[in-house]
């Protein structure tokens, strides 16, 4: 009788014991600290402070400046699609394009746009923030007729380190421009859309997927 | 979901009748009339979201447990209290995050775990192997959650208020041991998320000694 009180105890007791280290066992192995891969994410920027419907014009570049590891000078990605819908998207959005600009032979003179918008493809792994204005292939404000000055942005830049095939959209205040050693031209807005292009093709879907979702993220970037 | 709840329950529920085969004869929980005892339940539990929280983690959680800790006040009346644990994840093709300047979208990682500590009473609707019961539960707890975009990552937790109606039947197997099943609606003020005051159903099934 004892013996059998005895096995009934033990019984009972590891079949808690059991279920209790099934549990532990699942909260042990739950790990909250996961991330996914930053590939295909987007991020898009807006000056703080700055009412972006009170532009009204903007100049764009007639190509997208390519910045590689291999610094091969003033290079470009072939892109038209894409640079196409950039332009459309700007345009549905009430902003009048009134240049083009080739960061190939730049204007002598500045445009006379309140806004330029500037297009980037970045074929490198880079973790520094604005780590493309070291390389020749970026476009520069000279490039688009505007020696002498530097780009600036009013923003920290979110730490998402940059892999190949990133895309970079910028849009810079012209009308706004600050006289200096070197002047200013406030970046208003950007999008960095990262990795969509791993293969170097910048007019493939998920490039211009991207893009659409950075507009789409951004619905401030209009004009009333 | 609904099917999902019925593969749920009707596993918990074979488990039952293997566990419980040729428990005829066993007592069960309060019928000794010398004393009022005591019952000590460990369950494993899987929760199925609702409302609110279905915008933050839609998906079913098969994480999760509860301990309780039941005290016969009456022959058929038992207050005690319990604990939970109930881990919600899903990883989503696409979700965003606000950023101070700015906003970052892509594939998104959602993650939260509650934790509650429940008052509970349960009223035992008859003796014998197969004591079906009807409880409420009332407490609180603490709840975090992590969403990650990118490498962007937002983590917050906080406390919150809980409350719960619960049904459930002990199956005896043999005197001082039983099998628990038992459904939760569980009711909280916790935020995971944009979502407000996230609810839940919890299924659980586990041992109760006694």
């Amino acid at each position: 009788m004892r013996a059998g009180r005895h096995s009934s105890s033990a019984c009972r007791a590891r079949g808690v014991a059991l279920i209790a280290t099934a549990l532990l066992a699942a909260s042990c192995s739950t790990d909250i600290r996961g991330q996914p891969g930053v590939a295909s994410a987007v991020v898009s920027y807006r000056a703080p402070g700055v009412a972006l419907g009170t532009f009204a014009t903007f100049a764009a570049a007639s190509q997208v400046g390519l910045v590689t590891a291999a610094q091969g000078g003033k290079v470009f990605a072939a892109a038209p699609s894409l640079r196409a819908a950039v332009v459309s998207h700007l345009e549905s959005r009430g902003f009048v394009r009134v240049a083009d600009l080739d960061p190939a032979t730049p204007p002598a003179l500045p445009p006379d746009a309140d806004l330029v918008v500037n297009l980037t493809a970045l074929e490198l792994a880079a973790t520094d923030p604005a780590f493309w204005l070291q390389y020749a292939g970026y476009s520069q404000p000279a490039d688009f007729g505007l020696p002498g000055y530097a780009w600036s942005y009013p923003w920290p830049w979110v730490d998402v380190p940059a892999q190949p095939g990133t895309l970079l959209v910028e849009v810079a205040d012209l009308r706004g421009r600050t006289a200096g050693t070197p002047g200013q031209i406030a970046v208003v807005w950007a999008a960095l859309a990262y990795g969509v292009a791993p293969g170097g093709d910048w007019d493939a879907a998920p490039v211009i997927a991207a893009l659409d979702r950075a507009l789409a993220q951004s619905p401030y970037l209009a004009t009333p | 979901m609904t099917r999902m709840v019925s593969q749920v329950i009707g596993r918990a529920l074979l488990a039952a009748v293997l566990l419980g085969a040729g428990a005829a004869r066993a007592d069960g929980y309060l019928e000794s009339r010398r004393q009022l005892s005591t019952l000590l339940s460990v369950t494993w539990e899987a929760a199925f979201p609702q409302g609110a929280a279905r915008d933050f983690v839609d998906k079913t959680s098969f994480r999760g447990g509860q301990l309780e800790l039941g005290f016969g006040v009456a022959s058929r009346l038992a207050l005690g209290v319990s604990a939970s644990w109930n881990w919600l994840a899903q990883n989503r093709a696409m979700g965003s995050l606000d950023l101070p300047d700015g906003t970052i979208s892509g594939p998104a990682y959602r993650r939260a775990q509650l934790i509650g500590a429940l008052a509970t009473g349960h009223w035992y609707l008859r003796g014998g192997a197969v004591q079906p019961y009807l409880g409420v539960g009332l407490g609180g707890g603490w709840h975090g959650t992590h969403v990650a975009v990118a490498n962007v990552i937002r983590t917050a937790s906080g406390w919150h208020w809980a409350g719960e109606p619960r049904v459930g039947v002990l199956l005896a197997v043999r005197p001082g041991l039983a099998v628990n099943l038992q459904a939760r609606y569980a009711l909280t003020t916790a935020r995971l998320g944009d979502a407000k005051d996230a609810r839940w159903i919890a299924v659980d099934v586990g041992l109760a000694v006694y």
